[in-house]
């Protein structure tokens, strides 16, 4: 009845989801802690007594976030570059499941369903820290920062990617090479 | 029959339409959160039952000090800013009520 790729999509985006918003709440506070800066707790949120200071709290927290996404998105390309179940090595796969971490293999489908959402996560985050720079709210590094990661990240997932589409290639080249044997005989 | 499908296919787009909206709002939430926290502005502490600074509050037993409004009125002895220079004798032993009351008594 529901479509099978929406509700993986969902399902993966609900534990980044909660991840960062986890992370910018603390974040607000521990660097505020961390920094000496006032700030209330009320109907209006986290008010901080300074403007300077909202700055640099409201920079560190965003910086938290971005780095999360991107230790986040690392974890999922080191799966999908060394434990794709498509081009996972066979020794690799030996050991897994003699270590029982048969749970690393992953299929295409659920790589890229989590790659897809982080990478949505920090794309929002990019844009979203370049307008706070641009007003002044965030510093200006934190963007540049956020770029940096963005554009990496994405390069490593269409690496990967593009490996996949190699071996579907590659797959039927195979089928092919078969065929011309058999019309040898 | 046919309506039957055509039936499950609007469930489907309609199921399936929610899903999106759900997921769109899963993903903006981090986003929105961003907006959490901000700078307190001068004078917001200030709040509630507040007058505008040139209105004054009338209780009871009080009377209105609409100065300005009766500034030609008032004697010139007692716009003196030094109070022993005051040629009234009288007047130092008047309580403020009183000597509200004399200056606007013409009134």
């Amino acid at each position: 009845m529901f479509s099978r790729i929406l509700i993986k999509l969902i399902d993966q985006s609900i534990v980044p989801a909660i991840m960062l918003v986890t992370a910018r709440i603390i974040s607000l506070v521990l660097v505020a802690r961390y920094f000496g800066i006032e700030y209330t707790v009320g109907s209006q949120g986290i008010v901080y007594s300074d403007a300077g200071g909202y700055v640099l709290v409201n920079s560190y927290s965003v910086f938290i976030m971005v780095v999360l996404l991107s230790v986040g998105i690392m974890y999922i390309l080191l799966k999908a570059l060394l434990f794709h179940e498509t081009h996972i090595a066979p020794h690799l796969t030996a050991r897994l499941f003699s270590l029982k971490l048969s749970s690393v293999i992953q299929n295409s489908f659920d790589l890229y369903s989590q790659g897809s959402i982080w990478l949505s996560y920090l794309y929002l985050i990019l844009l979203t820290s370049g307008v706070m720079a641009y007003y002044g709210l965030i510093y200006t590094w934190v963007f540049y920062v956020s770029l940096i990661l963005t554009i990496l990240t994405s390069v490593l997932f269409v690496f990967d990617v593009e490996n996949e589409l190699d071996l579907h290639k590659g797959s039927t080249t195979d089928k092919t090479e078969e065929f011309i044997l058999e019309f040898k005989e | 029959m046919k309506n039957n499908l055509e039936n499950n296919k609007f469930v489907k787009l309609t199921l399936d339409s929610l899903l999106v909206v759900f997921l769109v709002s899963v993903i903006i939430l981090p986003v929105s959160s961003l907006g959490i926290g901000g700078v307190e502005k001068p004078g917001s502490e200030v709040s509630g039952d507040v007058l505008p600074s040139s209105t004054i509050r009338v209780e009871e037993g009080v009377v209105p000090l609409e100065i300005d409004r009766y500034m030609d009125e008032i004697p010139a002895g007692l716009l003196t800013d030094t109070p022993e220079t005051t040629s009234s004798s009288t007047s130092s032993n008047l309580t403020d009520q009183e000597l509200l009351e004399d200056m606007f008594a013409g009134n």
